[in-house]
């Protein structure tokens, strides 16, 4: 493998996105039930926001493209036109990014001086 | 539960990636929960935008998902596999491209005929502007007689007029024999012409030039003509004779294409053979002797210029009904005109529908039975097709490849088809009398047609075996568990098996009926007997003079029965239209004329009704006499003929004159033209020395003799006139004559149904060979429980039988339609029995039921042991 495309890759390794973070981390709270509709009223439900169907499936296509979800496809319901669920799993390196991006923030936090966030109560 | 409204279905559709199925599975699932509870047409209204969030995500789920077709390799495939098919179905291979290359075969021959008829006078250069000048006469009583022929004196009226616009020509076409040196030749196409003919009808010429006609001793011969008289010799300045008079060779044309609607191959200069017409010719307007054509300038609004021509002959009439003159376009001529006394024989425009329905029909009977066989031996291929989806090929591919099948049978059977065409040529040469030239570097237009004809042919026929194995679902074709359809009376098998025998029943009841209308037309009585009537044109004026001596010397033999004469051939035309009066009526009526001599009636068999027939023991009937046939005393509304006075004119050698006469007898009405028209109103004059000579002799021959009478003519002719060629026709091979046309349509259209009978049956043969395979293991168990051998056969013939039956009800009110508008034609119809719809019936039941009955005997003979294996 050349160098050049290696470096890239590395760099570009543990960039995700905010919105991919927390679909990431939806699909892991639904667990084996992790499918797009689901997902959607999931992150609604929590969150309070809107979802858009083409933001989401994009996001769920390129995370998968990127490595960092599988997909399956599951049984076919008559609700659903005989088409059928796509489930969705967060792959190792998933999890490791998502830890990652984890790990950097709360070291961020922990780096913040005490009484630098006035507005916050601290916990 | 709600689905969303088609539209936006489809919107979905075009709007997802059709590789995530997922996709749609979702918005079909919010789609459902929403509507519940949210406004329609707002959600639906919501929707619109969210499909078209999707829009992005097409792009970026790139087709290099889709696996990528090799298709070099996919269409070697589907060679290969399409090759071992064919070897595998002999059978089948063999039905369809017999079918095919008959069916193309017949419509390659028919795009030939058509366009050969198509192509009449149009190889004249400036064609667009040709006219020919008819006119509609009018003969006293109701009908007016459209003729072709006008009179001579038309020509010089209308120059006058409008000779600075337009080409005016006069032609005439005549027979006559032609002496060159020792040699004599009789000849057709003897054209009389002004010398403005050739600027009118532009011909190439190979020597001289067209001014040569303008001398009134010159000939110009056509390119054969001069090669069969002279050979190699230089034709220019060589001298021939016609009717006694020389004439020099002053050019040579080029050969009139075949496609001409006159015969012309000798051109003499009207002004130098005008002695030989009469002399009312040329001093009487109201008769008609020749063509007039007219090259117009001003071709965009022949109207106009007919109004102008009536106009104009209205003020120059001598009497009071001028005639109505028309023009026609000469190009159309051919196809659209049917006058009396046309240059030629003509076609008929009918003829060329009812030959392009009838090659599309037969190539329809073709692809029907390929679209048939395809589905019904599918079942064999549903294992193929399954396997094939299942290993990822697309719906198109699939398609594609029974296309590509249907079109190499296609090629296949056009291949086949021009072969079959060089073979059939020679047939069709005479069929039709026209020859092909199949030169395919020259004609490719009719190529390109061809081609393109195959294409969508292959393309459509082979969709249908595509779309109906597209639909089996993969698994069930992969176990070969096939739902045939076969509970399903109204499926494509069955309508389209019922097609084919309702177009043979249409075509076998009409080819039948024309059958019966010839055959009514050849045995209806004329009233005269033809048999063993010879008929003889005595040729030339000093032989007519001398007809009392011909007749002497016959009638000393005892194979001659009787000679009479009369001045016209009688199958030709019965008479010339002269002026009569009645007794009583104020106005002249026109009535067709016949001279005959003494005897005529008792010679031709004709019955005398009343009075008595022209008598030498009455010298005075030469000039005082006339015998009418019973229509004619109905047209001069006479009731008692006998004795009462009709005024008429009669030719006394150099003039004409009045004829006071009276009516000496009343003939039965009989027939010698043709039966399209019903007999005509005849007034018979009696030829003599001092009116007119006869022109025909005819005689009859005694019973079984005519072989030794046709010598006895002979020797007698050369022994009164050596210098001229004896010459007889048959009289029944004139009559037949007149139905040649009829002959003709019938042996075409019995080949055409013919063909569409034996591709049906080839269909038939070959559904009925995969449904027996079908069936096998049925029949196994019904011998096995005991079923009787004629149950059996009964069994598997019933649905076939129950078809054609259905296609023989459904052809019977067709046929019977296109009948009685075809025998409309004709002024004596033979009725239309029922007996010929059960014929065709029933000869197509008995064919049918040939055909299926090899396929169920084997079926029902088959060792139930055997069956019931062989199809586990």
């Amino acid at each position: 493998m050349h160098y050049t495309y290696k470096k890239k890759e590395m760099s570009k390794r543990y960039q995700i996105g905010e919105f991919e973070e927390i679909v990431m981390l939806t699909i892991g709270i639904l667990n084996e039930e992790a499918y797009g509709v689901a997902i959607k009223n999931e992150i609604e439900e929590r969150l309070g926001r809107k979802v858009s169907m083409g933001a989401l499936h994009t996001g769920l296509y390129r995370m998968e493209d990127k490595g960092f979800l599988i997909s399956h496809l599951g049984e076919s319901t008559k609700k659903r036109g005989g088409k059928p669920k796509r489930f969705f799993k967060v792959t190792a390196k998933g999890q490791q990014t998502l830890k990652t991006v984890m790990d950097h923030r709360k070291a961020l936090w922990d780096s913040i001086p005490a009484g630098v966030f006035q507005n916050i109560p601290s916990t | 539960m709600s689905r969303p409204p088609k539209w936006l279905h489809w919107l979905l559709r075009q709007c997802a990636p059709a590789s995530r199925p997922d996709l749609e599975g979702d918005f079909l699932e919010i789609y459902a929960d929403q509507v519940a509870t949210d406004n329609k047409i707002l959600t639906q209204l919501k929707w619109v935008f969210t499909c078209l969030t999707l829009l992005p995500l097409k792009i970026l789920i790139p087709k290099e998902k889709q696996m990528k077709h090799n298709w070099t390799q996919i269409l070697a495939l589907y060679l290969k596999i399409g090759r071992r098919t064919l070897v595998k179905n002999k059978l089948y291979a063999f039905i369809n491209l017999s079918g095919l290359a008959v069916g193309l075969a017949a419509c390659i021959l028919i795009t030939y005929y058509v366009r050969d008829e198509l192509s009449y006078d149009k190889h004249f250069p400036q064609h667009e502007s040709l006219y020919r000048l008819s006119a509609s006469y009018d003969n006293g009583g109701d009908a007016r007689t459209d003729a072709a022929m006008t009179s001579w004196m038309i020509k010089p009226m209308l120059e006058d007029q409008f000779g600075d616009i337009d080409l005016i020509t006069r032609a005439d076409f005549n027979s006559n024999l032609v002496t060159v040196g020792e040699q004599q030749y009789p000849e057709e196409g003897v054209t009389y012409a002004d010398s403005i003919f050739f600027e009118v009808f532009r011909m190439e010429f190979q020597k001289g030039s067209p001014v040569a006609l303008q001398d009134p001793s010159n000939v110009i011969l056509t390119e054969h003509i001069a090669q069969k008289y002279f050979g190699d010799e230089e034709p220019i300045g060589q001298i021939i004779e016609l009717n006694d008079k020389q004439f020099k060779v002053a050019a040579v044309t080029r050969d009139l294409p075949a496609n001409t609607h006159f015969e012309a191959n000798i051109f003499l200069p009207m002004h130098g053979v005008l002695e030989w017409y009469s002399d009312w010719v040329t001093s009487d307007i109201s008769g008609y002797s020749v063509y007039t054509y007219i090259k117009s300038a001003r071709a965009t609004n022949p109207q106009l210029l007919t109004n102008q021509i009536n106009a104009l002959i209205e003020e120059n009439w001598p009497g009071n009904h001028p005639p109505q003159y028309f023009l026609q376009p000469v190009t159309d001529i051919h196809l659209y005109s049917d006058l009396n006394y046309e240059a030629g024989e003509n076609g008929s425009i009918h003829i060329i529908y009812i030959f392009g329905a009838s090659a599309f029909i037969i190539l329809l009977l073709a692809c029907m039975n390929y679209v048939n066989l395809s589905l019904a031996g599918s079942f064999q291929r549903s294992k193929e097709v399954g396997m094939k989806k299942v290993l990822g090929a697309t719906r198109r591919s699939q398609v594609i490849q029974f296309q590509l099948e249907s079109l190499i049978m296609m090629v296949m059977g056009a291949l086949l088809a021009i072969l079959l065409v060089a073979l059939l040529a020679p047939l069709f040469h005479q069929l039709t009398d026209k020859t092909i030239r199949f030169d395919m570097a020259q004609d490719y237009p009719f190529v390109l047609i061809l081609l393109g004809m195959l294409l969508l042919t292959g393309l459509l026929t082979g969709s249908f075996p595509a779309i109906f194995l597209l639909r089996i679902p993969a698994l069930a074709g992969l176990r070969g568990r096939l739902t045939r359809s076969q509970s399903s009376r109204f499926s494509v098998r069955n309508i389209m098996v019922t097609a084919q025998f309702f177009i043979s029943v249409t075509l076998i009841v009409s080819s039948l009926a024309i059958t019966n209308q010839l055959q009514f037309l050849r045995n209806k009585d004329l009233g005269v007997n033809p048999d063993n009537m010879l008929m003889v044109s005595l040729q030339t004026p000093d032989m007519s003079a001398r007809y009392e001596l011909f007749r002497e010397l016959l009638l000393r033999n005892p194979a001659i029965e009787a000679v009479a004469a009369s001045t016209a051939k009688m199958t030709n035309r019965v008479g010339s239209w002269r002026s009569y009066k009645a007794a009583g009526s104020e106005d002249g009526v026109n009535c067709p004329t016949a001279v005959i001599s003494h005897g005529f009636f008792e010679t031709v068999g004709a019955e005398i009704l009343q009075g008595r027939a022209f008598d030498k023991a009455y010298p005075s009937d030469a000039m005082q006499a006339y015998v009418l046939n019973e229509s004619a005393v109905e047209f001069f509304e006479l009731t008692d003929p006998i004795g009462s006075s009709l005024t008429g004119r009669a030719f006394t050698g150099s003039q004409w004159a009045t004829k006071d006469a009276k009516i000496i007898g009343v003939v039965k009405d009989f027939h010698f033209a043709s039966l399209h028209d019903p007999v005509r109103p005849v007034v018979f004059s009696l030829s003599s020395e001092q009116t007119m000579r006869p022109f025909w002799a005819e005689v009859r021959a005694a019973p079984g003799q005519l072989a030794t009478a046709i010598n006895v003519l002979e020797q007698t002719w050369n022994e009164l006139s050596p210098e001229r060629p004896f010459y007889f026709e048959l009289m029944e091979d004139e009559l037949a004559a007149h139905y040649e046309k009829e002959d003709t349509f019938l042996q075409v259209f019995s080949t055409f149904s013919f063909l569409a009978i034996f591709i049906g049956c080839l269909g038939l043969f070959g559904i009925t060979a995969i449904v027996m395979q079908w069936r096998t293991r049925e029949i196994g168990i019904r011998k096995v429980l005991g079923a009787r051998f004629h149950s059996l056969i009964l069994l598997l013939s019933r649905e076939f039988i129950w078809l054609i039956a259905i296609a023989n009800l459904l052809g019977w009110p067709l046929a019977y339609y296109f009948i009685s508008e075809w025998i409309k034609n004709f002024a004596y119809q033979a009725p239309i029995s029922l007996w010929l719809f059960a014929a065709a019936g029933f000869g197509l039941l008995a064919v049918g039921f040939l055909t299926v009955f090899y396929h169920t005997w084997k079926a029902a003979r088959s060792n139930p042991v055997e069956s019931i294996k062989a199809s586990e």
